[in-house]
C-alpha cells in the first residue's frame, strides 16, 4: 500500500524514521502489551493494540503528521515510534516517544526526538511543540531536560493529571 | 449558534494538508444518483461522534466513550493502508453535507471483510444508507475484487436487518453457529453474506 511513500522519511545517524508497514505491528503489539506503556494508555490486548495501530497510520492520513516508526538502520530493528500526535481532547499538537523494551539507554529517543521536531519546525511549521509527560515516568522527564524542554505547567488529559513540558523554538533546538 | 471548535477538530493547513490529501487520494470517490461518498477528513469527526455515541454505533465498534469514538475514526482511516479499504463518508451530492459513513471493515475478530452502515438520525428514512451501500458493495466486488463480504447484524437492530434483506444479502447459519460461542450472554448476531448482483446466486 502506499503508507510508506506518503509518509516522509527522515535519517539520522542511527535511525530510519518511516511509515508504517504490516509487520511493524508485532513489535508494536509486544510493547501495547506490556507494563511499560502504562505511561501512553496501555497496557492494551492484542485486538486493543491493532486498533491503535490502525489508528496511528489514520492519524497521518487525516492530519498529514503523526508518529513515524523509529528503525535502527544497521540491525533493521523496530525500536520504537517517535512523532506528532494530535488527539481528541489534546490541546495542541505533541511530541510524543515510545521506545520498546530492550532498546532503551541508548540515546535512540534522544535522536529520533531531535530529528522529528526539527523536521516539524522546518516542514509543518508546528513549534513550539510540547510533551505530556506523566509526573511518576522519571525517565522521560530526564529525556525532555536532555531536549531542553521546560516544565510549564500542570495539565489534565481525558482526566487524568499530567505535566505539560515545552520544547524549545528552532534557534533552541539541539 | 455559533460553536467555536477545539483546536484538535480543525483540519491541518499548509504542507500537512497537502500530505493529507495526497494520502486520502487512495480512497476512490465513489458517486451514486444522490450522494457522494468520499474520504472522512477531519471536521467529519464531530459528526462521526454523533451518531455512533448511541446505540446505532453497533457497526463502528460501538464505543461509549469520544475517547474511543476518536479511536475508531482514526482506525477506519488507517485501515485503507494496511487493508485497502476502509470507511467513506457519505455526503448528499447536491449540499455535501455529511449524512454517515459506510465502511469495508477490518475489525478485530472479524473473519472476513465487513460492510459497515450508519446514517445520522435525521438522515435516516430516505434510502441513502442502501443506496451507499450498494455503491460499497459494488467496489468491494468490482474494482477491489474481495473474494467476500459480510454484514454482523444485531438481532435486535431491526433497521439494520431490514436494510440487508433489502440489499439482497442472505443469511448465513453455519457462520452464524460458528460464531455463537463467543457471543455475550443474550447477545444474537445475524450474519447476512452478500452477493455482487445483490440476490444470491
Amino acid at each position: 500500500m502506499s503508507t510508506p511513500s506518503a509518509i516522509p522519511v527522515l535519517t539520522t545517524e542511527h535511525l530510519t524514521l518511516r511509515g508504517y508497514r504490516e509487520t511493524d505491528f508485532y513489535p508494536f503489539a509486544a510493547f501495547a502489551a506490556s507494563e511499560r506503556s502504562r505511561f501512553v494508555g496501555g497496557p492494551q490486548t492484542r485486538d486493543e493494540a491493532w486498533r491503535s495501530f490502525m489508528a496511528a497510520i489514520g492519524h497521518w492520513a487525516l492530519r498529514g503528521y503523526g508518529m513515524w516508526v523509529v528503525e535502527h538502520r544497521e540491525s533493521q530493528k523496530v525500536v520504537g515510534r517517535v512523532g506528532v500526535i494530535l488527539n481528541d481532547g489534546w490541546h495542541e499538537p505533541e511530541l510524543g516517544w515510545h521506545i520498546y523494551d530492550g532498546f532503551e539507554g541508548k540515546g535512540y529517543a534522544y535522536e529520533a526526538c531531535v530529528a522529528a521536531r526539527r523536521y516539524a519546525a522546518e516542514h509543518y511549521d508546528i513549534t513550539p511543540l510540547m510533551s505530556y509527560i506523566d509526573p511518576a515516568n522519571t525517565r522521560s522527564i530526564r529525556l525532555a531536560e536532555r531536549l531542553g524542554c521546560h516544565f510549564e505547567r500542570d495539565v489534565e488529559v481525558r482526566g487524568k493529571p499530567c505535566q505539560l513540558w515545552r520544547h524549545p523554538g528552532v534557534e533552541g533546538m539541539a | 449558534m455559533s460553536v467555536t471548535m477545539a483546536f484538535y477538530q480543525r483540519p491541518s493547513t499548509g504542507p500537512c494538508a497537502a500530505l493529507a490529501t495526497r494520502m486520502q487520494a487512495v480512497v476512490p470517490v465513489l458517486t451514486t444518483a444522490r450522494l457522494t461518498l468520499r474520504a472522512p477528513m477531519i471536521e467529519d469527526f464531530t459528526g462521526f461522534a454523533q451518531m455512533v455515541l448511541g446505540p446505532r454505533g453497533a457497526h463502528f465498534g460501538a464505543p461509549a466513550t469520544a475517547e474511543e469514538a476518536w479511536a475508531i475514526f482514526l482506525q477506519m482511516t488507517g485501515a485503507w493502508y494496511l487493508r485497502g479499504h476502509g470507511a467513506w463518508a457519505v455526503t448528499l451530492s447536491d449540499t455535501g453535507a455529511l449524512l454517515g459513513f459506510v465502511q469495508i471493515g477490518a475489525e478485530p475478530g472479524d473473519r472476513e471483510p465487513e460492510l459497515g452502515w450508519i446514517l445520522s438520525e435525521e438522515a435516516e428514512g430516505k434510502g441513502y444508507a442502501r443506496e451507499a451501500a450498494e455503491a460499497v458493495r459494488a467496489q468491494a466486488f468490482g474494482p477491489f475484487a474481495l473474494p467476500s463480504l459480510v454484514s454482523y447484524v444485531d438481532g435486535a437492530n431491526t433497521r439494520s436487518l431490514a436494510l440487508a434483506e433489502r440489499l439482497g444479502a442472505t443469511r448465513d447459519r453455519a457462520e452464524e453457529a460458528a460464531l455463537a460461542p463467543i457471543l455475550a450472554p443474550g447477545e444474537s448476531l445475524a450474519v447476512y453474506r452478500h452477493h455482487p448482483e445483490g440476490g444470491p446466486r
